[in-house]
């Protein structure tokens, strides 16, 4: 089966779901994905009180129906066909829709490499020739933890054959010694905020001058492994994208380089749909197809959001405060299928499949593999693609 | 006596989107701050003790947790409901200072903050 | 106070012959007698070969911190004794990323298909695989650490970023 863990979207999973659950390589991640279909499921509810689930997609529809200013927010981990009734939802209820690539630059960067603006590369291709493999602001092994043992570090390639012990090397940027870090061959420890001081000295480095940051010897080291990269790999995360102000640089980094760019993101799908029809990645507002700031999740809800549908991500926890508070206030929707902050504090709850074991789709992998994902067990649940067709159906 | 320190979120292995927010053992793991020894020794803290942090944007009591890493004015919490409340809801263009938060710090006899409470 | 940015070598002090091998000059030149720097690594390991055979080490001054640093390295294993394989895995530690899975010399020789290319496995030969989230054992007569001619192989330790895999006996 295809495991839905992450966006890896690992095709070579062995599960038995029988009285006991029995998974053969998948993560723990990814095991506990599967073993969640019986614990903390979410129950259909309308403020607080429990509903048939009919009447929980009625009360959905009616919000919307009555929303000045809706948002549609998400899915993270879910089909193609969910993320396209999403954006359906979207045109109907002439909602903003947004997911979380926006809360970093990975909207920003994946965008780029749609315009192929940036160089990117299959995961495939990163196992069969990638050399070195840098993690800046990403911690793979945390988030995604067989990305380096399936593709860019462990495994031997079609031209690697020698695998990691002598044919590639991995090298991690971040501000904390990451789990990732611990197994990189080389590692940079960056304060908050001085990244681009970091960018600077490779670009000098690149260009033959002396590196004027950090321990100089190691920079130089460092920069000539990436100057002499035959297939370079550079993964990006949440935490490049935090603490860089100056993101075009980057991109200019890589393209000097020679790098292929892979951000690390959830959801791509939604991404690449939206992409395809507007031309832009998220913060796209259909009551006037526009694309802006003001529709990102966050400054949206600064605004005069009234109604919001979150799909299968729990926001709440992942913005300020205040911010939550403002989403328990306005008319919010949580579809998905387990409980969490989000669904605490929506007015509606809405109860979905867990998909890829309890209902089948497609999906896409962080560099655009589709896969088939298969349903693996009955459930009483829906599918998370079937709610918003209904809540759709019913505007 | 209060002391800055700046929190940097990140990603953990040990924590799943699937979980109960409200579980005990969830509690455990995300509502926690890692700090070293010399910083812990700073807020005159030992591990398993709490820590109550504020900000203009929220405050928050969290465990503190032993960490192995140097921190020189850093500790580092799990991204989760407990260091949103932090954040700044001044973005850089949309993007969220996950990496960059600004606190004081001080030692507490206070219970871990009870989310259900917060958003009573 | 602010963080120095630093930077820092992670795997350079790993008792492997990959740790070994980072070190030593990479040029294949032969002098020691072996066909490579790798194989001149793996001998180090098994005791079977001397550090100062690789003459440039010690001739030439590029090299003079790697030499110090693989002496550092090759001391403990001069002192130690060889014990059987004693395999431990702490469980609560792993995640089941299965970078040992992939990393394994025998589940690489076993599983040329499966493993050897990142996937699971795919023969029951393999000495590791991911169940539940958790590295399980099998197999471990065939661990290079077992054995009349075992050696010290480092290679499930190494990329285990949770260290959850351990052999107390050295």
């Amino acid at each position: 089966m295809i495991c839905l863990g992450c966006s890896c979207l690992c095709d070579d999973i062995e599960c038995e779901i029988g009285e006991e659950i029995k998974v053969g390589n998948a993560c723990l991640r990814g095991f506990r994905r599967i073993d969640s279909i019986n614990e903390n499921r979410l129950t259909p509810r309308v403020e607080r009180k429990e509903e048939n689930i009919d009447d929980t997609i009625k009360s959905a529809a009616k919000l919307l129906e009555e929303a000045k200013n809706p948002i549609i927010f998400g899915p993270e981990n879910s089909t193609l066909e969910t993320e396209k009734e999403a954006i359906e939802l979207a045109k109907k209820a002439g909602a903003i829709i947004d997911n979380m690539s926006s809360f970093g630059y990975s909207g920003y960067l994946v965008e780029k490499i749609f315009r192929k603006e940036v160089n990117t590369c299959t995961l495939d291709e990163t196992r069969d020739d990638c050399d070195v493999s840098i993690y800046w602001g990403c911690d793979p092994m945390s988030s995604h933890p067989r990305m380096m043992s399936r593709y860019s570090y462990y495994p031997r390639g079609k031209n690697r054959q020698r695998g990691w012990e002598q044919d590639r090397d991995a090298i991690s940027i971040d501000v904390r010694r990451s789990l990732t870090a611990e197994i990189c061959d080389k590692f940079i420890k960056v304060p908050p905020g001085r990244d681009f001081e970091l960018m600077k000295a490779f670009k000098d480095v690149l260009s033959g001058k002396i590196p004027k940051f950090g321990d100089k010897k190691s920079i130089m080291k460092i920069g000539n492994l990436i100057k002499k990269a035959e297939f370079g790999v550079l993964f990006t995360g949440l935490g490049l994208n935090y603490s860089i102000n100056h993101i075009d640089d980057f991109i200019d980094l890589v393209k000097d380089t020679g790098f292929r760019l892979q951000p690390i993101i959830e959801g791509i799908g939604l991404n690449k749909l939206l992409f395809d029809e507007t031309g832009h990645v998220n913060k796209i507002n259909y009551k006037d197809k526009s694309y802006g700031i003001e529709n990102n999740f966050v400054e949206a809800l600064k605004g005069d959001i009234d109604t919001a549908l979150i799909i299968g991500s729990d926001v709440a926890s992942n913005i300020p405060l205040k911010l939550a508070k403002r989403l328990r206030e306005i008319n919010c929707i949580y579809v998905g299928p387990h409980s969490n902050l989000t669904s605490h504090i929506s007015k509606v709850n809405i109860p979905t499949a867990v998909c890829g074991i309890e209902s089948a789709g497609k999906a896409y992998r962080m560099d655009l593999k589709e896969e088939d994902l298969e349903k693996i067990v009955d459930s009483n649940f829906l599918p998370d693609q079937e709610i918003l067709k209904r809540i759709g159906d019913a505007l | 006596m209060t002391f800055d320190l700046t929190i940097v979120t990140y990603e953990d292995r040990d924590i799943f989107r699937e979980e109960d927010i409200f579980s005990e053992s969830y509690i455990e793991r995300a509502a926690v701050i890692e700090l070293d020894e010399e910083e812990m020794k700073r807020y005159g803290v030992s591990e398993g003790e709490n820590i109550l942090l504020h900000n203009d944007d929220g405050e928050v009591v969290v465990k503190v947790k032993r960490s192995e890493e140097e921190g020189g004015g850093i500790g580092y919490m799990p991204r989760s409901p407990w260091s949103s409340i932090l954040l700044s809801e001044e973005t850089k263009g949309g993007i969220l200072g996950y990496k960059h938060i600004k606190v004081n710090a001080k030692k507490t006899n206070a219970p871990v903050t009870d989310l259900k409470v917060l958003f009573k | 106070m602010p963080v120095d940015l630093c930077t820092n070598v992670a795997k350079d002090s790993d008792l492997s012959p990959m740790g070994i091998y980072r070190l030593l000059p990479q040029t294949n030149c032969k002098i020691c007698g072996e066909t490579s720097c790798m194989s001149f690594a793996f001998k180090l390991l098994k005791k079977e070969i001397t550090l100062d055979k690789c003459t440039p080490l010690y001739e030439e001054e590029d090299y003079e911190e790697d030499r110090r640093a693989l002496e550092e390295m090759l001391r403990p294993l001069m002192e130690a004794e060889m014990t059987e394989t004693g395999l431990v895995i702490h469980e609560d530690l792993c995640f089941g990323c299965g970078n040992c899975v992939v990393a394994c010399p025998v589940n690489v020789a076993e599983d040329p298909k499966g493993c050897a290319i990142g996937n699971g496995p795919t023969s029951d030969k393999v000495i590791l695989k991911v169940e539940n989230g958790k590295v399980k054992a099998a197999n471990v007569e065939s661990c290079r650490r077992f054995g009349e001619h075992r050696i010290l192989c480092n290679a499930c330790i190494t990329p285990c970023p949770a260290k959850a895999i351990e052999f107390p006996g050295g």
